[in-house]
């Protein structure tokens, strides 16, 4: 009897520390990113530039990846790093214009989370500058 | 005058002679049944608006645990309405998915899950304000469930969403709950 109240404890104590909700990408952008992003990734032309263009393109790059992984939206989004990692692979995959190279590096959980830690302030001067490189 | 008359009584006559009783119920049944079967030709329903998961529910009163009002667009307890912050449009002029005459639609907006509890799912729903209006004044409704605080502004409610937006005016007149999907 008491093995089964400790079993039936330890069951109670992994799921509390389970994370509350597990979505797919496709749900968790519906809910942390379509509100301004729209459903297509096109955002609104005077104060959201759409990414179809520049999420494969800046995913070449290191300082591009670094860009993707730190503007507000992401960096200081709820979700977790494992979630993100997967959120940006999927929208790499599901919102581009600009067709995904075969030698494409999938974002890693370890890679979101160091680079969330320093979030942007200055969005629209870097992001100038990596159209800059990319084009 | 008395033409007339000949002529009705000609025609009574006649039509005396040439039917029966029997033919003038038969013909009657085949009016009726005929009537009957006339909607079940195969014409376009495509203009037929597709009845909302909510409609789809359980026949014979409301789900265990449903608030009153939980399946009517103009109540704050319908399901929908979980994270509302504002004004329904069903009672503006509106439905709870298109904007009174006179607005325009915010194409950003908050997002947030509810769940139908015709089937127990949660739904992603859209809150589009519909802006351009002064504020609409009807069924204020503030549930704000899941609501986020304003430093996680894609999932908060307190924020004008109708200032987001270049074709939308600013001034906001009521909120709109779209489903967008479920949440799996």
């Amino acid at each position: 009897m008491r093995s089964r109240t400790l079993f039936a404890l330890v069951v109670v104590g992994l799921c509390g520390a389970l994370p509350a909700r597990a979505y797919e990408p496709a749900v968790n952008y519906q809910l942390h990113c379509m509100g301004c992003h729209l459903a297509d990734g096109t955002g609104d032309a005077e104060r959201l530039p759409s990414m179809r263009g520049t999420l494969v393109p800046f995913s070449a790059l290191p300082a591009g990846r670094d860009y993707l992984l730190r503007v507000p939206g992401v960096s200081q989004s709820p979700l977790s790093d494992a979630d993100l990692a997967v959120l940006m692979n999927w929208m790499v995959r599901n919102l581009s214009d600009v067709p995904v190279p075969a030698n494409f590096v999938d974002y890693t959980p370890a890679e979101v989370g160091r680079a969330r830690q320093q979030p942007l302030a200055q969005v629209t001067a870097l992001r100038a500058r990596l159209l800059e490189l990319t084009r | 005058m008395k033409r007339l008359d000949q002529l009705a009584e000609e025609t009574a006559r006649m039509l005396a002679r040439r039917s029966s009783r029997r033919s003038l119920l038969g013909g009657i049944g085949a009016l009726l049944l005929g009537g009957a079967a006339l909607p079940l030709l195969p014409v376009a329903r495509g203009a037929e608006a597709e009845p909302a998961p909510d409609r789809k529910a359980p026949q014979g009163g409301a789900p265990a645990g449903a608030p009153p009002g939980w399946d009517d667009p103009a109540s704050c307890n319908y399901w929908r309405n979980c994270g509302v912050d504002g004004y329904l449009c069903a009672c503006c002029g509106g439905t709870q998915t298109t904007c009174p005459p006179g607005t325009d639609m915010s194409a950003v907006t908050w997002i947030g899950t509810c769940r139908n509890p015709a089937d127990g799912r949660d739904y992603v729903i859209t809150y589009n304000d519909c802006c351009g209006k002064s504020t609409c004044g009807r069924c204020m409704c503030n549930r704000n469930e899941r609501d986020t605080p304003l430093y996680q502004p894609g999932q908060s409610n307190d924020y004008n969403w109708c200032s987001g937006n270049s074709v939308a005016n600013i001034p906001y007149h009521c909120t709109t709950v779209r489903i967008v999907g479920t949440a799996g």
